[in-house]
């Protein structure tokens, strides 16, 4: 137990550190240090997986139960898109602004979480957990890197004076961005639709209904049909730039509040996977 | 004059805005009733609430929000939707079909077409040989991420039939998801009938404790009937804790047994269309009803589940009514067992001193008797006659859906999801060229659709060519033309 705190407390430290230094990077436009935090980011990767794989090999499970183990495994998976997306093109390393605050939130509020040790129940007993979780984990990074580069392009495109455009004059032009943010929020509206059909096949099995229109299932629907009016404005109605990138923006909230917030503030079947009870 | 008007309503029904307008209402309708409390107007919950928020009330009571998704005004909405869903899938299908109509074409063009129908010419630099220049405009293509195949003569690029389908197969399943969820409301029986270890119950509305069925379910034809043959109080499988788990067979109508399984969570018994899950268990009282000569009139297991907050630890499932020989109930028995206490809380087992709490009441409410019993002892009854108490033991709280429609809802769902793969992820294109002999000389002359994912644009395709092959810019052929691009 005290090892795994250790290294979430190294975790955390790295991902701090990395979200200053993008900080830093992108106000003063020192390349070398945003740059340098994508590395910091991407060694912050070596504990949290630590500390994952020990609390997973002394449990017998995956991070699934309790906010804790919720929290980490969504912050990891955030992590890991953004780090992939960043090796790969190396523009999109001041996207780190956006995106790391919101894997710092995740991880610090988990430090101050619960840390107890949750059993596998028998509600949750099934080989749908596996999929389900990491299904809303990659729709979670899928939207957040969404949201960062809606971020960056608002910020840009409000600049007046041009000083935040000359910041982030290494991104990719504002219609790559545009571009971009679109193919994440696709991609996570994939995710969160497999997501949300592999719990209602489950919920079935296990409960005996598909759909219940419980807290935490009408809120994956709301978050679902809040980025399908986001596609069809994208490509039906051919919306682009600054109001486009306004509602990925809003939609994030909705999302976390969704994954985080509806288990803590309804009373839901669901709570368990908060709350660390039967789910 | 009808066809103009039926036109218009088929574009306000495929319009984009009325998508994204129905969706935000259904989006926020959920929102609102998430924050709602549901459940029948006279229910606990809701008649709290009501008090505490006398001003939002009538508002809430008026739209149907304490039973938010089956409101009217919810129910119109989803129903506007899925007519627009339906208009809007019957639009896509005749784009994908024109596209796919358009591809096949363009996997078997060759060069003479490709020059009679271009949508633009790149006019070749004097020292490009025209045999090279496929090679170079493979080249410059593959930079721009397009990769190209040659073969007669023609480069293509040209994505397969089934890549455009993506989206209207996705729509169309959106459509067969919510019709298959409609006719399953309708016909599907779902109820929670308890069954004592040992006791069959035939599959019939009187069976049930609590049943709710769409109003084009049957009873007809149904002639199977359950039994609970054994439960494990505590069952540990695999290393988890899966709780009182009982045995559930079900058995046709010559009492055949069709299914035997252990039923616990993710561990449901399906027979065809019927899936039966175990929410709950409890206890059960062995009652006989004997006459005064001690004469055994009847028996009856009594269901009785477990709360902390209860006297005895228990409550009765339900309550046993004594019928006279007209058939009217003459009073009403509720059964109770008092469980051993250990650390503080009641014990969720079989006490001890197996004992039930016999608390007999007239039609008024008022008590006639209350007292507790031991197995084989007897509780008299008033005007004659008396309870047995032949035994405790258990039930199993039996969650009952019969629903054919729940593999169509998932089969729609899976099509949903390939649908939605495909229309995300499947470059929808064509890109064509190919040599020919043109007015201002040797030319590669071009045609061009680019739908969808696809990771250039046509500007770029259009300067890198003229930059590989020309140096000079490109000449758009009169007849330039696009498909629903």
């Amino acid at each position: 137990m005290t090892l795994e705190i250790i290294f979430m407390w190294i975790t955390l430290t790295f991902y701090v550190v990395a979200t200053i230094m993008f900080i830093v990077g992108v106000i003063f436009t020192k390349e070398k240090v945003t740059r340098r935090a994508v590395y910091v980011t991407a060694a912050g990767l070596v504990p949290q997986l630590i500390t994952i794989g020990v609390r997973w090999a002394r449990l017998g499970h995956g991070p699934y139960i309790g906010y804790y183990e919720v929290a980490n495994a969504l912050t990891l998976c955030t992590v890991v898109f953004f780090v992939v997306a960043a090796l790969r093109n190396p523009r999109l390393h001041a996207t780190g602004l956006g995106i790391m605050p919101v894997a710092v939130l995740l991880m610090g509020g988990a430090m101050f979480a619960s840390k107890a040790d949750f059993p596998i129940t028998a509600g949750l007993a099934s080989y749908w957990l596996f999929i389900h979780v990491a299904f809303a984990n990659l729709s979670f990074a899928a939207f957040a890197a969404s949201f960062g580069l809606a971020i960056v392009y608002v910020v840009r495109a409000r600049s007046k004076t041009g000083v935040w455009a000359k910041r982030f004059e290494r991104l990719p032009s504002q219609q790559a961005v545009d571009e971009l943010t679109a193919r994440f929020v696709l991609a996570g509206f994939l995710l969160w639709a497999i997501m949300i059909v592999s719990g209602a096949i489950w919920a079935n099995e296990s409960w005996g209904r598909y759909w219940s229109w419980d807290p935490i299932e009408t809120w994956s629907l709301v978050v679902w049909l809040i980025y399908a009016i986001y596609l069809h404005l994208r490509f039906t109605l051919r919306w682009r730039g600054e109001r486009l990138a306004w509602f990925a923006i809003a939609a994030m909230p909705v999302t976390l509040f969704c994954l985080i917030g509806i288990p803590t503030v309804f009373k839901t079947i669901h709570g368990g996977y908060i709350g660390g009870v039967d789910g | 004059m009808i066809r103009t008007a039926l036109r218009k309503i088929l574009d306000t029904l495929a319009s984009a805005w009325l998508a994204v307008g129905t969706l935000a209402f259904v989006g926020l309708w959920g929102i609102v009733a998430t924050a709602v409390p549901q459940g029948a107007p006279n229910s606990l919950p809701v008649t709290t609430w009501a008090k505490a928020n006398p001003v939002i009330e009538p508002v809430a009571n008026a739209l149907g929000l304490h039973q938010a998704f089956t409101a009217w005004l919810f129910l119109a909405c989803v129903t506007l939707l899925g007519v627009s869903t339906v208009v809007c899938s019957w639009r896509r299908t005749k784009v994908a079909y024109l596209r796919a109509r358009a591809l096949r074409a363009a996997a078997r063009e060759s060069a003479d077409s490709l020059a009679a129908e271009r949508d633009l010419a790149i006019v070749l630099a004097p020292d490009v040989a025209p045999a090279e220049a496929l090679h170079a405009a493979r080249e410059a293509l593959a930079e721009l991420g397009v990769r190209t195949k040659v073969g007669e003569g023609v480069l293509r690029a040209v994505s397969p039939w089934w890549s455009v389908w993506g989206s209207a197969v996705f729509h169309w399943a959106l459509v067969a998801l919510m019709l298959s969820v409609l006719i399953g409301n309708l016909q599907r029986s779902d109820g929670l009938m308890g069954v004592s270890v040992g006791q069959t119950k035939p599959d019939a509305a009187a069976s049930y404790g609590v049943l709710t069925a769409g109003p084009l379910h049957s009873w007809n034809g149904v002639h199977r009937s359950f039994r609970v043959d054994s439960l494990d109080p505590d069952l540990i499988l695999g290393g988890v804790d899966r709780g009182a788990v009982p045995t559930v067979s079900v058995l046709d109508a010559a009492g055949t047994v069709l299914k035997t399984q252990l039923v616990y969570p993710n561990m449901m018994l399906h027979v065809g269309a019927l899936s039966i899950n175990c929410p709950a268990v409890g206890l059960s009282a062995d009652i006989a009803v004997e006459s005064t000569a001690r004469v055994e009139l009847g028996r009856s297991y009594e269901p009785i589940d477990f709360s902390q907050t209860a006297t005895d630890g228990t409550v009765p499932a339900g309550l046993l009514g004594i019928f006279d020989q007209s058939g009217a109930v003459q009073m009403r028995i509720g059964v109770t067992v008092p469980l051993d206490k250990r650390g503080g809380r009641f014990g969720e087992w079989i006490p001890a001193v197996p004992r039930a709490h016999i608390v007999v009441y007239a039609l008024d409410g008022s008590t006639l008797v209350d007292t507790v019993i031991k197995t084989g002892e007897a509780a008299q009854l008033p005007g004659g006659g008396s309870l047995r108490l032949l035994g405790i033991g258990w039930y199993a709280r039996l969650s009952i859906v019969d629903d054919w429609t729940t593999p169509f809802i998932y089969a729609a769902m899976i099509i949903a999801l390939l649908g939605l793969s495909i229309s995300l992820l499947a470059r929808q294109q064509i890109v064509l060229a190919a040599v020919v002999d043109g007015p201002h000389g040797a030319t590669l002359a071009l045609r061009m659709r680019l739908w969808r994912n696809v990771r250039t644009t046509r500007a770029e395709i259009e300067a890198a060519l003229a930059a590989a092959l020309s140096g000079g810019s490109a000449v758009p052929a009169s007849d330039d033309k696009e498909i629903d691009s």
